[in-house]
This record gives C-alpha cells, structure tokens and sequence, in this order.
C-alpha cells in the first residue's frame, strides 16, 4: 500500500505567550491509501485543527501537508481550493448541508463547482450506497440526522476524492444511527476504494477503523 | 432601567449594521423632505421680495376717477390705502421720453419710491426730479435749483424751466429706472383743469376670511369696481404684486404632491429594511414571547428601536438640510439667476436678509413627516411580528427551505446556485427591486422629458424664422393710448417701409407678415383674444394641425368658422367644438358683432400661432378690419444668429415706434438655461432619492451575506473558488439591477411616455417630439452595475478576512 496523506512536523499555534495554546505541535503521520484510519483525542487535544489543516481550510505555522504527492501549502488560495474540490471531500460532524438544495444537489455540488459534469449513474449509485435513493428530491430539513450525514458522505463521495476527512461524523447522531453511519463509511472504503481519516472523541468507534492514531495537546502519540 | 427600554437601547446596538443603514436612509428622507420645501419657499419668498422691490405696491388701479369717487372709494371698508396720480403730458427725450405726473404722497408710495432730498412739489412751477433722470441728463441740480427741459422738446401747454422741489429715486435697491417728473397739484389743475384720476389702492385683507389668495383678491377687485360703478375697462390689476404677496394654492399643492414622494419611497425603503430584520430576528423574537414578552411590549419594541434611530437621524438630517440651504442658494444665486432687474433684485433680497431662509414651521413639518415615514415603514413589520408563535420561532430557521421536497437541477453551476438563491428569497428580493425601482422609475420619467426637452427645438417650436418683429398692441390700456388696437391698425407700423429697411439689412432673406384681428367675447370670461389670419402657403399646417372637428381652409376663408388651439379649451373649460361665439370685433372704425363657430380643435407651435388661439384664413381676417391687420413679422435670416443682423433690426424696431424685435438666439439661451438649471434640480434630487434606496440594496445584500456566512464557507470548503464566489454574489446582486432595470424601463418609459404627453400639451419646455432617453438609460444601468460591483467587492473582502473553517463553524 502507498501512502496518500503524510503529514509533516506541521504546527499550529493560536493566541500569544501566556495564552498561547499549542493546537498541533510538531506533529507528524502518514495515512495508507485506501484505508479507514480514526484519530482520536478528547476534546481540546488539536485533532479538529489537524483535520482541518490537513484539509487545507486553515493555514499552519510551520510544516508540510503532502497529499497524493502534492505538499498542499505550496498551492496559492486559488489552486488549493481546486486541489481541495477534486482531491479531498469533508464530512462535518453538524453536516453542512446547503438548506436551499436538495439531496440530489447537495451531492453533485462538488462537481458543479468543478465545472464537471454529471455522471448520473454514478451519482445513482452513490445514493444506492448511501440508501437515500427514494429521498433524492427532499429537502435537507426534512431528513433525519442520519441521513443528513448520509447526504454529506454522498457530496465527500461524489468527486471520487483522494482522501475524505470526517470531523466527528456521528457526533450528533444516537447510537443506533452511528453505528449505521459508521457501516456506510466503512462500505465506502471498501466499495469504492476511498481513504477516510475520521476525527473521533469516542474510542469504540474508533476501535471500527482499519488504524487508530491517538492525539494528545496537540502531537499524535501513538 | 424599564425592562422594554433596556431592550430597546440594547437591540440598537446589537443590530448596529441595520440601524446604521436606516439611520442614513432616515438621513436623507428628512434632509430632502426639509430641503424641498425650504428652497422652494426661499426661491418663491426671494422673488417675492424682488418683485416687491421692483414693482408697485398698489393691488389695482381704476381709471378715470374723479377725486369724489376717490374719496368715497378710500372710505370705503374694502380699501386699506389708496393714492391719485394723474398724466399730466410728456415730451420725447434723445433717448426714450420723459412724462410728467402728479401724485399725492400715498400714490407716490402705492409706487414704491422714496424721497432722496428736499419735497413734494407745492407750487406750480416745482417739480420732483428722478435721480436717474438727473443723472442721465448730467445735471447736478438739487432742491432749490432750476432746470430747464429741451425747448424744442417740450409740449406745447409745459413750460421748459422748473424748479427742483425735491429729488427722489426707487424705494428698493436694485429696482428698475425711475423717469418721471412729479408736478404738483396747482400745476396739474392749471394744465389740466377738473382732472380725472387714475386711483391706486391696496385692499383690506382677512386672512382668517379666506381673503389672502390671489383669486380672492382679484374677485374683491372687481366687487369694489361694480359697488362704484366703474367699468371693467377701466381696471387695471397688479398680477405681480398680487402673486408675489399672496398664496398660490399650486405652489403649496406642487410642493406637498413632491413630499409625499419622499415619504412613500423612504417608506417603501425602510419597510424594506425593517422586513428583512424582522426575519432575521424571528428566533430572537420566539425567546422573548417564551421568556413572557406580550405581543404588545414586543410591537413596542420594534417602534421604540425605530423611533430610537429616528431621534438620531431626524435631527441630523435636519442640520445637514439646515447647511445646504444655504448652499443650494447659493449656488443658485451664483449659477442659477442671470442679470436682469429681477435677478438681481433677489440677489439683493438674499444679501439683504430679507428672505427667511429658515422656517420654524418647516422644522416641525419635517419631523412629523419623518416620523410619519418610519412609522408606515414600520407598521407591517410590526404586524408580521404580532403573528409570530413562540414554538415556530423557536424552531425557526431563516435559511430554512420552505418545501420539503423540490425538483431541482440535475447538475450544478455558479448561475443555477444564484437562481436558486434567488427564487428562495424572492419576497425579500422584490421588496428591494420595487423600493429602488420606484425612484429608478421615477429617474426615467424625468429623464423622458429631459431628454426630449431639446432647447433648439423649444426655441424653433416659439419662432418662425430667426427673428420676429411685433407690433406693441393694447386693449383698454390708458397708461398706453396709442397703442390701441384700433390706432394700430389705423396706422401699423408693420408697414411697407419697415418690411423694405428690414430686407435691406444684411443677411435678411425674407419677412413675412402675419395677419390678425383681436376678438371679445363673454365666454371668454370678457378677455380680449386674437385670431390668427393664416395664408394660403401655411394652409396645409394649419389643417394638418386638426386633432378634432373638420374644416378645410376655403371653409375658414368665410370668415364664420375658426380652428380654436387646443389650449384654449383649458383656460376657458366652458368652450367645446360647435359652439357658435358672439364676438365682438373692432374693425378700426367701430366695434362689430359675428358670431363665428368653432368648426374645429387644432394643436399648433407657439411660433405658428403668435400668441393667438383662433385662426381663420389670412383672407378672413383681412375683411374684419378696414385697415391693416399685419400683426407680427417673422423675419428669415441666412443665419441662425448673427449678432450685427439682430442689433441692426433691434435698432430698427424700438419701443417707442410701437415695436418690439426678437432674436431666435434670445429664446433659444433663455430655453437652453432654462432647461439645464430645472435638469440639474431634478437629477440631484433624484440622486438623494437614488442614495435613500441604495441603504436598501445595501442592507439586503449585506443581511443576505450575513445569513449566509456558514454557507458560504461550506461553499468554499467543498470546493469553491474565491472568484466563484465573488461571481455568485455579483451575480445575485446583478439580478436586482435587471429587476430594477425592468420596473425602470418597462413600466418608466410607459409613464414617461405619459409624461411627455402631458408636459407636450401643457407647454412645458416647448416639447414636441419623442426622445427616448437612451444615454440616460445606459448611465443608470451603469451606475446600478458599478455600484452593485462595489458593494459586492467590499462584501467579498470582508468575507474574504474570515478562514474558510471559521465561516464552517459560523452560527446564525
């Protein structure tokens, strides 16, 4: 297996002196492609931020992001979004869905960004995945938690992207419905060879992941 | 602190953005609604003061009075103040003539003169001097002195030599040449023996009675004139004086019709705003009805927010209209008024402080109509809010779709992202096209007429030719004996050797004559009209000018059938087609009667019809006169303008010959700086009302933003661009623009249209053809798209400061 994300001495620091607070300090790691990798930390440890960071929605200090052999901070604003939209797909823990668009819309978004078109048959079958085929033309406010997770697994899913990076995925959600979520990202790797860095509090959802890297103030310590 | 009132005062602050953009709306709305009316009562009050200056005091003058009659009529309750003044004789002078005049002191005041030295004359041979006079005459005379007139000058019953009683001058700076000499009363009664008098008088007024307009004024006139007997020949009333001193119910009608446009579109504007806060704020309403607030305190608490930003910006609109005043005044004074008597005697009024340039009366108008606006915008604002449930607010969204389930687009890009946004909020959408579209609409009606108002063509629509010879014709004017209509004809100075000395001027192709007779009839409430006698070359103008009836020209050579000009109908409402009128006509010899139907209703140029409202054919309206019937000459030229040509035929066409010269090029600056002072007025008052609508643009774009901020950085987390997103905003804020753009051109040129038909037949800017306000239509649409970009440019930036996860994680 080759590596996809690897994650370089990358810090990031908020506030000044007393107040300073180390979000990711000199941390480094490596994600296999094609696997199902959770990082968990309790909250406040920096995982959030390092998700981010490796997404590219935030800046570091210092360090190096390298995904699919691009170091992502050496892109200016307007190249790292495109990288973004093509190679990296989110999922949030509180969804951000787009209220005025529907499950439909929502997922083929990323590609209408693009300028891509739309291959409906794939989109068809994403939604198969996600089990939201009956529901393509209802309105985000109108689904439950979990399939508005399910919704934004589809949208992460639909520009067949590197890497995808969940942020708390379930953190919403009760626990019958996480485990369903977690089912759905599990089948994802499987079924079409995605990479997932998930960002979890919670160890026994972690234990579901392919390799678990465990996060305190802000360094990965296993 | 009370609870409402803490809220209140904390609201204002919190939603800081939204009260500064109605705060600055609010501005503007009380700086136009206090500007309005204070440079229009200035402008008005100034010109009152100036023709006070300039022109008599006196209301009206009866003729031939004797001093009975004039007692009985100062005695007489109508009457406040009256005054005698008598013609005595005159003698022409090198350079105009010279009268000589007996007044008493109260008609020397109804006069507007002042004594600069010395007295009233007493003694026969004592006359008052004009100071003008002395000086044009290079005389250092002064009281006591003598002085003696030209001999050969003088008539043949006026002594030459005199002496001066006194000196005396126009009471006003600024005011026109006084040159008459004032005689006293021996010597009146020694030249003219049992004198009748011309009698001045002022009116008793009863504001409180209605009496202080100049209908009313005019109306008491004509009643004291009946109660003594004195014909309605002999009356002469001071239209100036009358108007200057006296309301116009139009001017306070124009005045209050331009406010209430001020309000229903700061209204509409900040209706706009308010709207849109209150659904921002539906949540934070919810909490307030859950923690106990009643329906009532929460309506209160909007008026108190809304009145709160009003206490700040009415006063501040206030002191900003209160400056400009001043400034706009100026500038008026400056570039606005040209040089003559009366321009420069409201200049001296200005300068003088006799124009109250501030208005305690107006300040209180301007509040309560200010108030009156936030209130209407907030009414239904207000209700909306009264209908809000405590659990649906709670749960409220304001992003939230309303429909559960939508079609949708297959596939997605920037333009369907804006379309969707768009139809999601179109209520609030309109809201904001309607409130700019209504002042861009209002920009096109003003632009329609503007731009169809072409000075050339007003001035060629006044002119048949380059210049234009008349002669001076009075009716029942004894100030003006021999300028009688029925002298005129006797002896027209329109003659053959005027038309042969104007052909031998240089430049001069051609001169033409126009004939016409003058017509009384009582339905023309007894005023003395003219009848244009057109020739047969003009025949076919004059019939194509028929919009109603028929007749044709060798119909109209009967002299029994008139076209009458459409206006007509307007200042005499009674009249209509087929109506047959008993007329009375002076033929040079005696006064005829004929009964002349309206055979049609004709629209017609002002230079077409010189002044008259009847036409017949030329040969028609020859046989109404024994004499000569020529009453203008239209003069051709090689030349639009020719400064030698117009001084030779000024040179040639004096006053004192009974005639009066034209240039083309006179009305054409008069209409060319007439048109840009009204254009200038106008597009600046639209800008200010331009300025209150965009606070509206503005807060709908910058409250849309806000709203959006966490979709916006989902947007850009999932892949979109910088420029993508500056492209969305722009091109959400480009779709007010078309939707104004659309109320503006669609729906303003139909009302432009309309305008310029009512501005056509109303005469306003001798308006005859149809410009479509093209490069006016482009430079609004660039305005709109430029200020869209801007603002949408300063959004992006603003969103642009943010990182794309502090935009994710943004909570309503």
């Amino acid at each position: 297996m080759s590596t996809i994300v690897e994650v370089k001495d990358l810090v990031k620091y908020y506030g000044k002196g007393e107040n300073i607070v180390k979000a990711v300090d000199h941390t480094s790691l490596k994600v296999e492609r094609g696997t199902f990798t959770a990082v968990v930390g309790r909250s406040g440890s920096g995982k959030s931020t390092l998700l981010q960071l490796m997404g590219g929605l935030d800046r570091p200090d210092s360090g190096e992001v390298i995904i699919d052999g691009t170091s992502i901070y050496t892109l200016n604003s307007n190249d790292l979004t495109v990288f973004r939209r093509r190679k990296i797909g989110f999922i949030f823990q509180d969804y951000n869905l787009i209220p005025s668009l529907n499950v439909w819309e929502n997922v083929v978004l990323p590609l209408g960004l693009d300028g891509r078109k739309t291959d409906e048959k794939e989109i068809e079958k994403i939604l198969d995945e996600i089990g939201l085929s009956d529901k393509k033309h209802a309105m985000p406010d109108t689904l439950s938690g979990g399939q508005k997770q399910r919704v934004a697994i589809g949208r992460a899913l639909a520009s067949y992207p590197s890497v995808i990076l969940a942020d708390e995925p379930t953190g919403n959600l009760d626990s019958r419905t996480e485990l369903e979520v977690l089912a759905v990202l599990k089948r994802c790797v499987a079924d079409f060879n995605s990479t997932i860095v998930m960002i979890t509090h919670n160890e026994t959802i972690a234990q579901m992941a392919d390799a678990v890297m465990v996060i305190e103030d802000g360094k990965v310590v296993r | 602190m009370h609870m409402l009132r803490r809220i209140i005062f904390a609201n204002v602050r919190y939603h800081k953005r939204k009260n500064v953009l109605t705060g600055f709306a609010m501005i503007l709305t009380t700086m136009l609604l206090f500007l309005v009316p204070s440079v229009g009562y200035d402008l008005i009050e100034g010109q009152k003061a100036a023709v006070n200056m300039v022109y008599p005091k006196w209301f009206g003058m009866f003729y031939d009075v004797t001093e009975e009659t004039a007692a009985k009529i100062e005695a007489h309750h109508m009457t406040e103040k009256c005054g005698l003044v008598a013609d005595v004789g005159g003698f022409k002078t090198e350079d105009g003539s010279c009268s000589f005049i007996y007044t008493d002191r109260n008609g020397f005041d109804l006069y507007n003169m002042k004594v600069v030295s010395g007295k009233f004359p007493e003694a026969e041979n004592e006359i008052m001097v004009a100071e003008d006079m002395l000086k044009a005459m290079g005389s250092t005379a002064g009281p006591g002195d003598s002085i003696e007139f030209c001999e050969q000058a003088a008539a043949e019953n006026i002594p030459t030599r005199f002496t001066v009683s006194g000196i005396y001058a126009p009471a006003a700076e600024g005011a026109g040449k006084a040159d008459a000499c004032l005689v006293s009363k021996a010597f009146l009664e020694k030249v003219k023996g049992d004198a009748a008098y011309n009698l001045l008088f002022r009116l008793n007024m009863d504001p409180g009675n209605g009496e202080d307009n100049t209908d009313r004024i005019k109306q008491n006139i004509k009643l004291l004139a009946d109660t003594f007997g004195i014909k309605e020949k002999d009356i002469l009333i001071n239209e100036s004086y009358i108007w200057a001193n006296y309301e116009d119910p139009t001017i306070k009608m124009t005045i209050i019709v331009i406010m209430t446009v001020i309000v229903l579109i700061g209204a509409v504007t900040l209706y706009g705003i308010y709207y849109i806060s209150v659904g921002e704020r539906i949540r934070e309403i919810g909490k307030l009805k859950a923690v106990g607030a009643t329906t009532g305190q929460l309506k209160k608490m909007l008026l108190g927010e809304g009145m709160l930003t009003a206490a700040l910006a009415i006063p501040l609109g206030l002191v900003i209209g209160t400056l400009f005043v001043r400034v706009i005044l100026e500038l008026i004074m400056k570039v606005g008024l040209k040089d003559g008597v009366l321009d420069n005697a409201i200049r001296a009024a200005f300068s003088a402080g006799e124009v109250t340039m501030y208005r305690p009366l107006l300040y209180i108008i301007t509040v309560v109509a200010s108030l009156i606006t936030v209130l209407l915008s907030l009414l239904r604002p207000m209700k909306t809010l009264a209908g809000i449930s405590e659990t649906e607010a709670m749960r409220y969204s304001e992003s939230t779709a309303k429909k559960a389930y939508k079609k949708g687009f297959k596939s997605l890009s920037v333009f369907k992202l804006t379309l969707v946004h768009l139809v999601e909020n179109k209520r609030k959408n309109l809201i904001t096209i309607i409130s700019m579209g209504l002042t861009a609409l209002l920009f096109m009606v003003a632009a329609t007429v503007f731009s169809s108002s072409d000075p050339v063509e007003a001035a060629n629509e006044g002119f048949m030719g380059e210049y234009e010879v008349k002669a001076v014709i009075a009716h029942n004017d004894e100030s003006r004996p021999e300028r009688e209509w029925r002298l005129v004809q006797r002896n027209d100075p329109l003659n053959e050797e005027l038309k042969r000395e104007l052909m031998n001027i240089s430049g001069i192709q051609r001169v033409e004559e126009v004939h016409g007779q003058f017509a009384k009839c009582e339905r023309f409430d007894g005023d003395m009209l003219g009848i244009s006698g057109v020739s047969e070359e003009y025949a076919d103008v004059l019939i194509k000018g028929i919009r109603e009836g028929h007749v044709t020209y060798e119909e109209l050579k009967s002299g029994d059938k008139v076209i009458a000009e459409k206006n007509m109908l307007v200042w005499y409402p009674g009249l209509k087609l087929g109506d047959v009128l008993d007329v009375e006509i002076d033929n040079g010899d005696e006064i005829i009667s004929k009964k002349i139907e309206i055979a049609a209703i004709g629209d017609y140029s002002l230079g077409f019809a010189h002044n008259k409202y009847l036409f017949m054919a030329e040969e028609a309206v020859d046989r109404l006169s024994n004499y000569s019937t020529v009453t203008d000459l239209n003069v051709y030229a090689d030349e639009k303008y020719d400064p030698e040509t117009e001084s030779a035929i000024k040179a040639l066409c004096k006053e004192e010959a009974g005639l009066r010269a034209y240039a083309w090029q006179d009305e054409y600056e008069q209409w060319k700086y007439g048109i840009s002072v009204v254009r200038a007025g106008s597009y600046a008052f639209l800008a200010v009302l331009g300025a209150i609508c965009i606070m509206n643009i503005i807060n709908t774009m910058v409250s849309s933003v806000n709203s959006r901020r966490k979709e916006f950085g989902i947007l850009r987390a999932v892949g979109m661009s910088e420029g993508q997103l500056f492209r969305m905003m722009f091109a959400e804020s480009l779709f007010y623009t078309v939707g104004i753009v659309l109320i503006a051109v669609g729906l303003g040129s139909f009302v432009g249209y309309l305008a310029f038909l009512w501005a056509r037949d109303a005469g306003v800017f001798n308006l005859r053809k149809f410009i479509f306000p093209g490069n006016e239509m482009i430079l609004m649409i660039a305005v709109l798209i430029a200020l869209q970009f801007v603002i949408t440019l300063v959004l992006n930036r603003s969103l642009g400061k943010e990182s794309v996860i502090d935009r994710v994680r943004f909570n309503n």
